[in-house]
Formats: C-alpha cells, sequence, structure tokens
C-alpha cells in the first residue's frame, strides 16, 4: 500500500461525496471548527478524527453502534491488558501505562480508521475522496493493521506458501466471516456467546480468545463436526484437534519486541529481535466448553523479559505466568496439508510440536502448560480418505 | 303479456345503460408518478434533521471548497514530518 500524499490524503471527492447521506450533513457538525476561507480560522477548534471525540461525534447517529463499541477489543485493547496483567504486579502499572500509551496504543481502532480512512497507524488518508464505507476496504483497513500476520498469511504473501483458500479460491474477505456485530463487540444474538448453562456464567470477553467462538469453521462446513463428510480423519479425531491443526500451513512468529522512546527524534520505536515461519502443535492451553480441542497450533509472540526495560527495570516480574507460544489461529488454510497428507504424516512426527527441546530454556517454565511431552505415537498407516 | 314483456324490456335496458355510468371517482394519488411523490415534502421533527451543508438555503461551503482543491491543498498542507516510528526495526 503505498503511502498517500499529504493532500491526497484529506482531499474530498466532490462529485461523490455530497450525494452520500454524510454528504448531507455540514462539515463543522462533526468537525467542529467553523466555516472560513481561511485555513487557520476554519481549523481553529476543529476535530480532525471526529469519532476520536469525547462524546463520539458517529455516536449521535449511530448510537446503537458507538455505544458497546468504546468496549470492544478494537477499541480498549483489552487484550494487551489481559497479557500485561497477568506477567506484571500492580506496583508495575505505571510504567507499562506509560509504555502502553507511548507504543501499543497505536493499534486503537476508531470509527473512522474503518470507514472513512486507512488507520492512523499506517498514516491515515480517506479511502475515497471522505465516502464512508459500510464495509472497510480488506487491504487499507483490516490488514493494513493485521498485516504482518493475519494479512500475509491470508494473501499469501509469505513467499512460498500459498494464501488462504478461502481468499484464493473463495474471493472471501475479512468481513465474510468476521461479522460487524464482532468487529464492533456486538454479538448478533444474546445465545451466541450463552450457548450453555456455563456460558452463562462467562465474564466479558478480555482476550481475542476468550468467549464464545465466533467465527468457527462449522458454521460453514457443519458436516464435518457429525462425521457426515465420510472422512476418516474428521471421525477419528473429532474435536481433540482445531481445525487448524490440519488446515494450516507454516506461519509466522516472532521473538523479542523491545520498546524505547528515540534519544534523536524522541519518538517511540521498537525493534523485534527475530521473525522466522514455524507450524508447531501444543497442547491447548485455553481447553474450554467452545474450545475442547486437545491440540492447537502455537504462535510464538515477540513478548520477552526485558521487552519494556527502557520504561523501567523487572517491569514483567511474572514473566514465565503466561506462555510465550500461544494459542493461534492461522489465516493460510488449504483443503490439503503437509501434516494431513496421511495419519503418520503428523503421529511420530516430531517435527511439527512444540517440544522441551524447541523452546529457548529461558522460556521453559512459561511454556509448561503447551509443551508437548509426548508425541503421538505412529499408528498403522491407512489410506486416508 | 304485452305489459310484462314491455316491464322486462325496460328493466334489462335500465342494466344495460347503468354498465356504462362513471365509475367511483378515482384516488388521485394512485395515479402518481414516482417523482411525483418525490415532490412531497416530509415533514421531519426538527429534533432529526441534520444541518443541511449542500442544500438549497446554504452558504458557500468553504469547508468542501477548499478540501476538493488539490492545488489548495498542496499549497495549504503541513510539511511532511519524519514518520513516527521511522527508527523501528523488524516486524511490528
Amino acid at each position: 500500500m503505498a503511502p498517500l500524499e499529504p493532500w491526497e490524503k484529506v482531499l474530498v471527492d466532490l462529485k461523490k461525496f455530497p450525494e452520500t447521506v454524510h454528504g448531507h450533513i455540514e462539515c463543522t457538525a462533526c468537525h467542529q471548527g467553523s466555516q472560513s476561507s481561511d485555513k487557520e480560522t476554519a481549523h481553529k477548534d476543529m476535530t480532525a478524527r471526529p469519532s476520536e471525540g469525547d462524546p463520539n461525534a458517529c455516536g449521535e447517529c449511530h448510537p446503537d453502534v458507538a455505544g458497546v463499541f468504546s468496549s470492544s477489543l478494537h477499541s480498549d485493547l483489552q487484550g494487551y491488558w489481559t497479557a500485561l496483567d497477568a506477567r506484571s504486579a500492580p506496583e508495575n502499572h505505571p510504567p507499562l501505562e506509560q509504555a502502553f500509551n507511548n507504543h501499543c496504543s497505536r493499534c486503537h481502532t476508531s470509527c473512522g480508521d474503518c470507514h472513512v480512512s486507512q488507520p492512523a497507524s499506517v498514516g491515515g488518508g480517506f479511502f475515497e475522496g471522505h465516502v464512508f464505507a459500510r464495509t472497510p476496504p480488506m487491504t487499507r483497513s483490516c490488514t493494513a493493521c493485521h498485516g504482518s500476520r493475519v494479512g500475509n498469511e491470508f494473501l499469501g504473501k509469505n513467499e512460498g506458501f500459498p494464501g488462504d483458500v478461502h481468499f484464493r479460491d473463495g474471493r472471501m474477505n475479512c468481513v465474510d466471516c468476521h461479522s460487524g456485530h464482532e468487529l464492533h463487540g456486538q454479538p448478533a444474538e444474546c445465545t451466541q456467546c450463552h450457548t450453555s448453562p456455563e456460558a452463562m456464567t462467562m465474564k466479558p470477553a478480555d482476550h481475542r480468545y476468550d468467549g464464545v467462538q465466533s467465527p468457527t469453521c462449522e458454521s460453514c462446513h457443519p458436516n464435518t463436526t457429525v462425521g457426515k463428510d465420510n472422512i476418516e480423519m474428521h471421525t477419528v479425531h473429532g474435536a481433540d484437534l482445531s481445525c487448524q491443526i490440519c488446515h494450516s500451513i507454516t506461519y509466522t512468529s516472532c521473538d523479542g519486541c523491545h520498546v524505547a522512546i528515540s534519544e534523536k527524534t524522541g519518538k517511540p520505536y521498537f525493534e523485534t529481535e527475530a521473525t522466522y515461519f514455524t507450524f508447531l502443535i501444543g497442547k491447548n492451553p485455553l481447553i474450554s466448553y467452545t474450545r475442547p480441542y486437545k491440540f492447537v497450533p502455537l504462535r510464538h509472540v515477540p513478548v520477552a523479559e526485558d521487552s519494556f526495560s527502557f520504561y523501567g527495570e523487572d517491569l514483567l516480574p511474572n514473566f514465565n505466568a503466561a506462555s510465550t507460544w500461544v494459542y493461534a489461529t492461522p489465516h493460510n488454510i488449504q483443503r490439503n496439508t503437509p501434516q494431513a497428507a496421511s495419519c503418520n504424516a503428523c503421529h511420530g512426527n516430531a517435527s511439527l510440536f512444540l517440544t522441551a527441546d524447541k523452546v529457548n530454556p529461558e522460556e521453559l517454565e512459561a511454556n509448561q502448560n503447551v509443551i508437548v511431552e509426548r508425541i503421538p505415537a505412529p499408528v498403522e498407516e491407512s489410506t486416508p480418505k | 303479456m304485452r305489459l310484462f314483456r314491455q316491464i322486462s324490456l325496460f328493466i334489462t335496458t335500465a342494466l344495460l345503460f347503468s354498465s356504462c355510468a362513471p365509475a367511483s371517482p378515482v384516488d388521485a394519488s394512485a395515479n402518481q408518478t414516482t417523482a411525483q411523490l418525490a415532490d412531497v415534502k416530509l415533514s421531519i421533527p426538527a429534533v432529526l434533521q441534520p444541518e443541511m451543508g449542500t442544500g438549497e438555503g446554504a452558504g458557500p461551503n468553504e469547508c468542501l471548497n477548499c478540501h476538493s482543491d488539490k492545488d489548495r491543498l498542496i499549497e495549504t498542507a503541513k510539511p511532511v514530518v519524519e514518520a513516527a516510528e521511522s527508527e523501528s526495526k523488524g516486524v511490528g
């Protein structure tokens, strides 16, 4: 995605925009400022990004969405704090909050970041002359942020590895699986989360894999769950394995992200030590009613014990309280994969499993809940159906 | 008998003529075209009416005038500042 010129970012399409619903609203009703031919006067007290305002200007006409969005993971980034809280102690929070505000909060998303402009984190700029998009354009919105892992996997940008079959053959977009309700942090139906007596006691989601699994592969492939498709592997494994165990391929993992403020420019920056391709199966650290799998693919996340050392010493004293190899749902689904070519392509194949020898010795304790102690033994070969 | 025939002929003639009478008045709105209906002014409570920027009666929209003029935007744009994370290395 080529960066936009400064003028291009704010150029309104005078043919299209006035014809839209939003084009009938006075500019200053959302952006404040005033009508003037002088830039300084017009921009005085102007809000360039009205959906970042307090209150969110979009809520004036869209109170149903704006009301719940503020507590969605896209907005509050609670997933970061779930991970930081687990590894830190309360006394570490002030410097961690400073680090979070300088670095992590750049991933915060507002209404405008998806519906009218490219996200601020990638430089902003109107999608199409300030014409609002009900459905965000995938590559200029979704994968502009979710690019280095999900986007590259899904679109087939990792050299040597094909893109996700849902994109490659199905021409599916992110929103074909991830509904607006989900992206706004609001389930479409109460029963989407409250599916069972157990689910009735669920606390609000504070992690992307918290709560009910939505979307699920079974929503579109229901026969795979009830043994009606005559595929032996589906019948034998049932819910022991997440779908991605057999149907995803090599994906990206990262190590050692460190953040700091530049002495030269005074601006925040980060450095990651390594990025590499893996496909590793581990024990499911999040076994629940809706994620009952024994095994799931694991991705290494770039946290390190000293990731925030610029902001203070030992800010993650409970580093081992959370694993560094985490539950993953790679977005590079294929019908046929090397590990599913036959039973013993996986059974007895130690290279596919996260065993202790593959874990950084300093992270062994943190990953005890996901390390596979004994890989499944080879089985008598039969021709997969 | 002749009288009966005359009465029957009169009734039959009356019935035939009655079918040529004008029908009940037509509801004029049923024949309105879509274009005519579009002219109907809806009464929207003032509280729900957005401030109209391009509608009749609105003054010149200075915001749009400038923000649709490429040359003017180039002239008045802030100078390009260095990207905030230009010193970042690796995958974010």
